[in-house]
């Protein structure tokens, strides 16, 4: 299983699921990133962490740590023109 | 434009109206431009969550609109999203439930904006959608067909321009004529379509955002823009090097400000408050009254009124860095730092603010959302070495601490490296108390870190004042007005009891022992010292020098100094020494004032050259009570400077603790703490000194 704290700087991912049912993982998924939607990772902080994302058309910081139970597919690419806009149509995974 | 201040005609109950939205989404922006300056300021009951309510009429109905925490669902995950969430649904004690929601979203960011809408919506309430930042969203290449989204919504949407006021009547129009919305089209199917293997969070979750995606379809359109503002902002501002040092010299920026900037103000302010005391002290004849009105309440006021230029110029920058979108940047570009000692990047600011002042730096902690890293925050905030402590290490380095090179470096001189150590220790102490901290009182679930770095966009001055006033007045009306009592209170016990005859008495022993010690004494500096002491005895000004010291160490506190001797003597202190520690009480800055009276030298200008001086000399000469034993060497100013960077001598901090926690324990046990760790590190300081230079 690829998280998203392993997806590279510049690249784009489409999310899985997210692990866990605590308020962090509650806090995610109000936060938009929900099976489905494409989060591109913008940068990594100076001192390695948290990270930049985007998703759904705004950004956001998010530690390694929590970054770990985001699952993604692998990399659909550098650059993808849909990131953070409308997320791809296919059936919720499990 | 029919919207008028308060104080028109009001016949009707006014309306209620809840102003709601996710943070950064220009909410503050719009509750001034439709309510003005918020006419009622203060907590929900029961928690630390502020409460602001602004007045305004609409079409000649009175309307009250609350501006509630911002929060991203109804789904509380911290107390500021409980209470908006407890407010409207009407489960706030002594809170009726609003009659009108308007909801804040912000058009260039529809998606996770309508995640709380559309919860919103579904209380039922009569709902109105206020549109904002479509200007900074036509910059993005993003439109959105207000008209269509209300169709899809089932409730008005009308799009405003906060800062230039534009949709504001028409917002208000919208506000008056709200109907119960019906439920939005399509959202209860989307939530029942959703794979019932996940689990409830994620249900919601996944549903609503379903159901979002399909709204804005048709509704937002976005035209491709090359590379948005936003990227190339944020390439240079979270960039490696850039990026560092731009914030390196924002917090230079920010700190050089509050530091340097704000001491002529200070300095202002001290001085008219001196010459207005000295006005009153002409009118008033002499006696307590005198006393009280110029030395407790005069002096009281001024010592709340003087720490007004840290938080104005504090606030300003938050207000400022937060409006253009920094201030998260910045929390971001800081949080690994902090991560270690469980608090998140979000303390670094009012952690950094500490070293000019805890009062603003506690303050600025208003600006953590997480209650846990907020309070932590707040207790750390006082280990930072402030500037008013700042005086006592200059004076105690420049006169015990020998100017000798050290490790054999011609530049690194000995007080030097003292001072950065005793710097150092402040952070070195509150980092392990934070990770002792958040592994025992504190310990309990991770919680969300899960940052909002908000698009970049110009901050508005209206807005940044408003802030500004806001920090102040809530200080001033606060806070302040404990201070000034509590400055009074200890007025009273520095100058109670009063025994005139005992303090002559005093002053004509100190003579008898002055002679005493002059015979015999040897060394030439000593006697010169001495002979000086005597003299000035003799003079009007030197006599009322020694009667004040002697009243001041009879009195109240003085006696305390006396009592707690026991307890400072392990410390290399004598009694004066616990006496000047307790009467530094009201605000540490006067504990070189308070060493000037207890050596009676009166009212020295310890930070002027020639009053600097003479205290050094003075504390030079004081000898132990009945022995030619010196007071001050150099563990003991060590053991004194170790104890002033870890002690709460600082009654205005604790008030401020008190009032931002709105608990007295907080004061308490930070007090408490920080003087046991402040005896602890003096006493080590001072056993280890002496056995290292006897």
């Amino acid at each position: 299983m690829t998280s998203l704290r392993e997806i590279a700087v510049g690249s784009t991912a489409e999310v899985e699921l997210i692990t866990g049912s605590d308020p962090t993982s509650e806090r995610l998924l109000e936060m938009g990133i929900t099976p489905g939607v494409h989060v591109r990772v913008i940068g990594v902080a100076p001192l390695g962490c948290p990270l930049e994302l985007e998703v759904r058309g705004y950004r956001l910081s998010i530690r390694r740590s929590d970054a770990a139970r985001v699952a993604v597919f692998p990399s659909v690419g550098p650059r993808s023109p849909r990131a953070g806009s409308a997320p791809l149509r296919r059936p919720l995974p499990r | 434009m029919n919207v008028t201040a308060a104080g028109a005609a009001e016949a009707s109950p006014p309306l209620m109206v809840a102003l709601l939205g996710n943070p950064n989404t220009g909410k503050s922006t719009l509750f001034s431009a439709l309510a003005g300056i918020a006419t009622r300021v203060g907590n929900y009951p029961g928690v630390t969550v502020e409460e602001k309510v602004g007045r305004f009429v609409h079409a000649g109905r009175p309307i009250d609109l609350i501006d509630l925490p911002g929060t991203y669902s109804l789904s509380p995950k911290s107390p500021d999203e409980k209470v908006a969430v407890d407010l409207l649904r009407g489960r706030l004690a002594g809170m009726p439930a609003p009659d009108r929601i308007v909801i804040v979203v912000d058009a260039t960011n529809l998606e996770r904006n309508l995640y709380l809408a559309s919860q919103a919506i579904e209380i039922g309430l009569p709902t109105v959608i206020a549109l904002t930042l479509g200007d900074a969203a036509a910059d993005r290449g993003i439109a959105v067909d207000a008209a269509e989204l209300s169709r899809r919504l089932g409730c008005a949407v009308v799009p405003v321009v906060a800062p230039r006021r534009q949709g504001i009547a028409k917002l208000a129009d919208a506000i008056l004529a709200a109907l119960p919305p019906r439920q939005p089209e399509g959202l209860a199917a989307a939530l029942a379509a959703v794979d019932p293997a996940q689990l409830p969070a994620a249900r919601e979750a996944i549903g609503r955002y379903a159901w979002i995606e399909r709204v804005v379809e048709g509704v937002v359109r976005r035209r491709p823009v090359a590379r948005s503002i936003d990227d190339r902002i944020d390439a240079v501002v979270t960039h490696r090097v850039w990026g560092t040092l731009l914030f390196a010299l924002t917090m230079l920026a920010v700190f050089t400000s509050i530091f340097w900037l704000a001491a002529p103000l200070m300095e202002g302010i001290s001085a008219g408050v001196d010459t207005f005391a000295e006005v009153v002290r002409g009118l008033l004849p002499e006696g307590a009254v005198r006393s009280l009105v110029v030395d407790g309440v005069i002096a009281g006021a001024g010592s709340v009124v003087i720490f007004v230029p840290q938080i104005a110029l504090l606030f300003f920058w938050i207000a400022l860095l937060e409006g253009c979108g920094y201030l998260s940047r910045a929390a971001f570009l800081m949080d690994r730092l902090l991560v270690g000692v469980g608090l998140s990047g979000k303390s670094f600011i009012p952690l950094l603010s500490s070293f000019a002042c805890a009062i603003p730096g506690i303050m600025a902690a208003r600006t953590i959302e997480n209650p846990r890293d907020r309070l932590l925050t707040i207790l750390l905030a006082p280990l930072m070495s402030c500037s008013a402590r700042l005086p006592v290490y200059f004076l105690m380095c420049g006169a015990f601490v020998p100017n000798v090179p050290v490790a054999g470096i011609p530049w690194l001189r000995l007080p030097a490296v003292v001072l950065a150590s005793l710097y150092a220790l402040g952070v070195v102490v509150a980092a392990v108390a934070a990770f002792v901290l958040t592994r025992t009182v504190f310990r309990g679930p991770p919680q969300p870190f899960v940052m909002e770095l908000p698009g970049w966009r110009w901050p508005q001055v209206r807005i940044v004042l408003e802030r500004v006033r806001e920090a102040t007045w809530s200080f001033l009306s606060g806070a302040g007005t404990t201070i000034l009592a509590m400055s009074v209170v200890l007025w009273a016990l520095s100058h109670y009891p009063r025994n005139e005859a005992a303090v002559e008495a005093e002053v004509a022993s100190e003579r008898t022992s002055l002679r005493a010690r002059l015979d015999g004494e040897e060394d030439a500096a000593t006697v010169a010292d001495l002979s000086a002491a005597l003299d000035a005895l003799d003079t009007p000004e030197g006599l009322d020098a020694a009667r004040r010291g002697a009243a001041q160490r009879q009195s109240f506190l003085g006696l305390t100094g006396r009592f707690i001797e026991p307890v400072v003597r392990p410390l290399g202190w004598d009694w004066r020494l616990g006496c000047a520690a307790i009467a530094s009480f009201p605000a540490r800055e006067v504990v070189l004032g308070t060493l000037g009276v207890i050596y009676n030298l009166g009212d020295v200008d310890a930070g002027s050259e020639e009053g600097g001086t003479a205290l050094v000399r003075r504390l030079r000469a004081a000898t132990w009570d009945g022995s030619r034993r010196k007071v001050f060497t150099l563990p003991v100013a060590l053991s004194i400077m170790v104890f002033f960077a870890l002690c709460a001598q600082c009654a205005s901090t604790l008030v401020v603790i008190w009032r931002e926690t709105g608990s007295w324990i907080w004061p308490v046990a930070s007090f408490t703490s920080m003087t046991v760790l402040a005896w602890l590190g003096a006493f080590v300081t001072y056993q280890l000194g002496t056995f290292l230079v006897g």
